[in-house]
């Protein structure tokens, strides 16, 4: 693709400017309907769908698992959304040796817009999802800092663990993303950026959560990830609506 | 307009390329500031005039040896994170003869600090005795601000000097 390719060669201060530009342009573009053909029946399609970086994390991180989705236009601009996923993941940065695994569930949903002329289905959308876990945690080893009688810092390992213990943790996760059918099937490419923020964690003998399945390494409890989509749209049932 | 429908698409590659630039950015909580396991912090009296003054000398422990330092006010020694028993070895320069020794015992607990510091020891109820045949150093006590309302002695900070060693 030559726009991609374009992407690429462009530095990386110029992206935020393309983006947005190609934004307006999009705005603009957008040309009124004359003529609104009302349809007396509503289709209700649900969206199913995997995430594709949740199994690829793996390949060059300690994240690894899978998570699922399902999406429905439920009112207008308005799309329920559930997502479900499993993650264990490892912290091993400062002497740190912190396993957890758990399965992790968001509700929430999305308000869609610019959807193209072409489909309804093809649209940008803005999202919320309340998110929470329970996972369990084994902390195989801890650092201990000390300084000596200069006042150098060392960090020393633990050689034992605190054990493993279940916890639980909540977030709010935010969607900004973009839905683009493939090639005419009934298959859809959904990428959303997530940033989050921790709302509620739990504590294992006064360790703070370090790192959380679904939500990732706790860094001032806020962090962020890339959600890629493969979905797959069924219609579900129709609806009569009263023509106006 | 052939664009718009390969707009979302452009628009998740963007957003691929934003996301993978900001996980490179380091991560301060990572880094340990304050709150490390806290050091004895000796400081020198003279006891004839009671007053504060400049010592030098050399201190070794089981944890160190031959700390030497001079004309210093105050020094901060770490203690034993393994032992309940930790015996300082006072000299007035590495060649000379006459060791004076104090025998400090307390008993020791880990606390969670931080992700960047993961936990430090604290020494609680401590006890010290100077050597009886301590020739250099006359006297030790502890400052009365770190003796806690059970009347024990605790090393959980360094905000100010635990012991005052009086030459």
């Amino acid at each position: 693709m030559l726009i991609t390719k374009l992407i690429l060669q462009m530095k990386q201060k110029h992206i935020c400017l393309f983006i947005f530009s190609c934004f307006i342009t999009w705005v603009i573009g957008q040309e009124k309907k004359d003529t609104i053909v009302e349809t007396k029946e509503k289709q209700y399609k649900l969206f199913i769908g995997a995430d594709m970086m949740s199994p690829l994390t793996g390949v060059w991180d300690k994240a690894n698992g899978y998570e699922f989705n399902a999406t429905m236009r439920l009112y207008k601009k308005i799309h329920a959304a559930i997502e479900a996923g499993y993650q264990e993941n490892n912290y091993s940065k400062v002497n740190w040796d912190v396993d957890v695994e758990g399965m992790y569930y968001k509700i929430g949903a999305n308000w869609s817009f610019n959807e193209t002329d072409y489909s309804e289905d093809d649209f940008f959308y803005a999202g919320i999802r309340y998110a929470w876990v329970s996972y369990d945690q084994q902390i195989n080893a801890y650092p201990l800092t000390i300084r000596d009688e200069d006042g150098n810092l060392t960090v020393q390992g633990s050689s034992t663990g605190l054990g493993k213990e279940t916890l639980s943790a909540s977030w709010i996760e935010f969607a900004i993303g973009a839905r683009k059918e493939l090639w005419n099937t009934n298959f859809f490419l959904d990428t959303s950026i997530r940033p989050k923020v921790l709302i509620s964690s739990d504590e294992q003998q006064g360790v703070e959560a370090i790192v959380i399945p679904g939500f990732g390494d706790n860094i001032n409890n806020v962090n962020g990830w890339l959600n890629v989509s493969l979905q797959y749209r069924i219609p579900v049932f129709k609806k009569t609506i009263k023509q106006e | 307009m052939k664009n718009k429908k390969t707009l979302p698409i452009v628009f998740c590659i963007a957003l691929s390329i934003i996301i993978f630039g900001l996980q490179s950015c380091e991560d301060d909580t990572e880094i340990c500031g304050e709150g490390t396991t806290p050091r004895l912090i000796i400081k020198f009296y003279d006891e004839a005039t009671n007053t504060e003054i400049s010592e030098s000398g050399v201190f070794s422990t089981t944890e160190f040896s031959d700390y030497a330092f001079s004309s210093q006010d105050s020094i901060f020694l770490p203690l034993s994170l393994t032992n309940e028993v930790d015996t300082l070895f006072y000299q007035t320069s590495t060649d000379a003869t006459v060791t004076d020794t104090i025998v400090l015992t307390f008993s020791r607990k880990e606390e969670y600090v931080s992700k960047g510091c993961g936990f430090k020891v604290n020494y609680y109820n401590i006890n010290a005795t100077l050597g009886t045949t301590s020739e250099t150093l006359q006297k030790i006590e502890f400052n009365p601000n770190v003796v806690d309302a059970d009347n024990q002695i605790n090393i959980t900070d360094e905000t100010e000097a635990h012991m005052f060693i009086y030459f």
